[in-house]
């Protein structure tokens, strides 16, 4: 089974200063994979995408689509591959999709309203928290957590499952 | 554009006028005396507002990027006590643990500036030397993350304040939830606990420290062990970063010319060689065709209802307050919106466009301050066109500001944390010490001051410059920013000097030497002179390099190698190993010391 993914992170920032000044530190990184359909479809924030990401580093974007299509075939070494998602919805379509995985990081998802903060900064919406609980209930590990280093909790913590 | 400039030269006027001051106070302070100085309660006070200072926002963004930095807390908390020198020493000392510390996106690990601001008045008011202060302060550190998270939970409330004040068009009000009532609760909060602690901690110290000098000496000797070996966890930090790709064989050429110039070292004078390096690597392994051509400078044409001054102090409401009422909810959000308060009161004069308008920025934003301004940038130049009639949506404005506050926070917060900061900090802690970390009583106020002007050129300078770009090309800036490679080049170029600098730092700023000796068949055998027969600084670059694999490779985490290397330093004082003393009789020593 294909569960040897360096990171699979929900992020609604994507990428940003967590992410390229920390994790991609911390570990080593090679490819960075954004499943985002919005970032798909506009190659400008495509390209600055990849420009912000540093040297050496491969960033990829991928539509749900394309994502459900190609991920579970991907031929590129998955312990140096972060796959960034902008939602846990996309994270359950993955997974039932077929990229299985075992361990899932949230690491940001903002407030707004209509949205329950659980952990720090990290606030869900209820559908969203639905789509966690499914994927939890299908035996994924989900931790919060910003950055290595930091505070983390898992979901099933969180929820008091 | 005449306003602005004016500011300009005011601002670099006032900062002149404060190193003037600054250096004055310096040169009149007592020279240096190991007595205690007394803790006043007002003393106490002084540190405690100062400690909130440094996380206000009334310094146009220095008060995180420079007051915070236990360099300049241990020089100001010197210069309320009466004892610059001393201060700029052991606030010197105790930055060297913090050279490797970094933020990401609201994440905090640790509390430099309580280490310093508490660390160097319990040092002054205890007696302390700047040993002990280091051993002493190192720990404090960590307790700053407690409160913070209080802070980003409280915070979190005025932005529902804020949304009433949108809801009946008031900008004014928007904009003073963003500066005005946080302030009062974060003076509570970071400064009563550090006036408390550092007026009933000091004489605490100091009662200890007699009760130790005088019942359990190889203590102190331990302290003085342990803050030797500290430094090799600030470099270490810094490592995980820069050691690494293909420039970490510059930290061994970094090491080896400090090694050999033995003694003479002067951090400056190093600092040029490593530039230069850099600059040599950049150049060579930049290939052929990597270079995009830069996209023409164009200008975006602008329908001319914005002055440079409107742009300009938007962006000073930015500088000072982006920070002010950060919380978990929104991050930055109330802040977006406070630095817009200008531009919507001039483009908008209807109630309902005003409200629109503050309640759109008013959502979560989270971007690193310098280079994340270009956001900023192309939201004034969008905001401007839509006033003028252009159809621009809520979800186009929105789409630009999340889509890109993410990836410049990437960018700042490599640029800004992971190499201006450190290498100003690498610099103005060389000077200060005049090379001497650990060892010089006395520090040099230029040093700090050094550390200020960098830092300011930066946040000031590139900060504007960025949000400039922005307004005047759009979202075009973004891209012809980054395409053209100089940003790659600085991170490339900055990897390399870098590393060279660590490997410096570790020859001048780790101490860690062995006085284990004895005699065998009638002559004598000191380990260090056999251990400098094999290599100088041998012992400090291993040690670096150990503590380097345990945070890099094993993931060991920094509050852990910081109670570790305390222990094992203290432990390894007490005197259990063969020793000869002056007159080459056989004594106990400890495994390491002085």
């Amino acid at each position: 089974m294909n569960q040897n993914w360096g990171l699979i992170r929900i992020d609604d920032r994507l990428i940003h200063g967590q992410v390229i000044a920390v994790w991609c530190k911390h570990r080593p990184f090679t490819r960075i994979v954004i499943v985002d359909d919005e970032v798909a479809a506009d190659p400008f924030m495509q390209e600055v995408m990849r420009l912000a990401a540093p040297p050496g580093l491969q960033v990829d974007v991928l539509s749900l689509e394309e994502a459900l299509r190609r991920l579970p075939q991907d031929p590129h070494p998955r312990e140096t591959t972060m796959v960034l998602l902008r939602s846990p919805q996309v994270a359950l379509r993955l997974y039932e999709g077929g990229t299985r995985y075992t361990a899932l990081n949230v690491g940001g998802l903002g407030s707004g309203p209509g949205r329950r903060p659980l952990f720090r900064h990290i606030a869900a919406s209820e559908e969203e928290i639905a789509a966690l609980k499914a994927l939890a209930e299908r035996g994924v590990d989900i931790t919060f957590l910003t950055v290595p280093g930091e505070k983390s909790r898992s979901f099933k913590d969180l929820l008091g499952l | 554009m005449r306003i602005p400039r004016k500011s300009v030269v005011i601002a670099i006027a006032v900062n002149l006028l404060l190193m003037g001051v600054g250096t004055v106070v310096a040169r009149a302070a007592p020279t240096a005396q190991s007595e205690p100085v007394r803790m006043s309660f007002l003393t106490a006070v002084a540190v405690g507002i100062l400690y909130y200072l440094a996380w206000s926002p009334w310094f146009a963004n220095l008060g995180f990027t420079v007051l915070y930095r236990p360099l300049i807390a241990g020089t100001l908390v010197g210069a309320v006590m009466g004892r610059v020198a001393e201060g700029v020493a052991i606030g010197a000392n105790i930055n060297v643990l913090y050279l490797g510390w970094i933020t990401a996106g609201g994440s905090f690990p640790g509390d430099p500036g309580l280490a310093g601001y508490l660390g160097t008045a319990l040092a002054l008011g205890g007696g302390l030397d700047v040993q002990a202060a280091l051993a002493l302060a190192a720990p404090l550190g960590l307790l700053g993350g407690l409160t913070y998270s209080l802070r980003m939970s409280v915070c979190s409330l005025i932005p529902h304040w804020a949304d009433r004040f949108a809801e009946e068009g008031n900008i004014k009000a928007v904009a003073r939830s963003n500066y005005v009532y946080s302030q009062p609760f974060l003076f509570v909060l970071y400064a009563v606990p550090v006036a408390l602690a550092a007026y009933l901690g000091a004489p605490a110290v100091g009662a200890a420290l007699e009760w130790i000098a005088q019942h359990a000496i190889w203590v102190m000797n331990g302290l003085f062990v342990a803050s030797g070996m500290l430094a090799a966890l600030g470099i270490a930090l810094n490592l995980k970063f820069l050691f690494r790709g293909n420039t970490w064989p510059y930290f061994f050429v970094g090491f080896a010319v400090t090694s050999l110039m033995a003694g003479k070292v002067n951090l400056v004078v190093l600092a040029i060689i490593g530039a230069c390096v850099a600059y040599v690597h950049v150049l060579f392994t930049a290939r052929e065709g990597e270079e995009q051509p830069a996209p023409s400078a164009e200008q975006r044409a602008s329908p001319g209802l914005l002055t440079r001054r409107d742009v300009f102090r938007a962006w000073l409401r930015w500088l000072f307050f982006s920070h002010s009422c950060y919380n978990w909810e929104r991050m930055q959000g109330l802040g977006f919106a406070h630095s817009m308060t200008p531009i919507i009161e001039k483009l908008y004069k209807k109630q309902e466009d005003i409200r629109a308008a503050l309640k759109r920025h008013l959502v979560f934003f989270n971007t690193q301050p310098d280079i994340g301004g270009v956001v900023h940038g192309i939201v004034i130049a969008m905001e401007e066109e839509r006033a003028a009639g252009a159809d621009i949506s809520d979800e186009a404005i929105n789409g630009v500001k999340t889509g890109l506050m993410g990836p410049m926070a990437g960018i700042g917060d490599t640029l800004q944390q992971g190499i201006v900061i450190p290498i100003a900090l690498a610099l103005g802690i060389g000077i200060a010490t005049g090379g001497a970390v650990g060892t010089a009583k006395q520090g040099n106020i230029l040093g700090p001051l050094f550390y200020l002007v960098a830092v300011a050129a930066f946040v000031w300078g590139v900060g504007w410059w960025v949000w400039w770009q922005g307004y005047v090309r759009g979202r075009a800036a973004v891209t012809s920013i980054l395409r053209t490679g100089t940003v790659a080049r600085i991170i490339l170029g900055a990897g390399v000097l870098g590393n060279f600098i660590m490997g410096a730092l570790a020859v001048q700023f780790v101490r860690l030497s062995t006085p284990v000796a004895f005699m065998v068949g009638g002559s004598t055998f000191h380990l260090q002179a056999i251990l400098d027969s094999l290599m100088p600084n041998l012992l400090p670059l291993l040690l670096v390099l150990l503590v380097w694999w345990l945070v890099a490779r094993k993931n060991v985490s920094p509050t852990w190698i910081m109670a570790g290397i305390i222990l094992v330093g203290i432990l390894s004082a007490y005197p259990i190993w063969p020793g000869l003393n002056e007159a080459g009789e056989s004594i106990r020593v400890g495994l390491f010391g002085g």
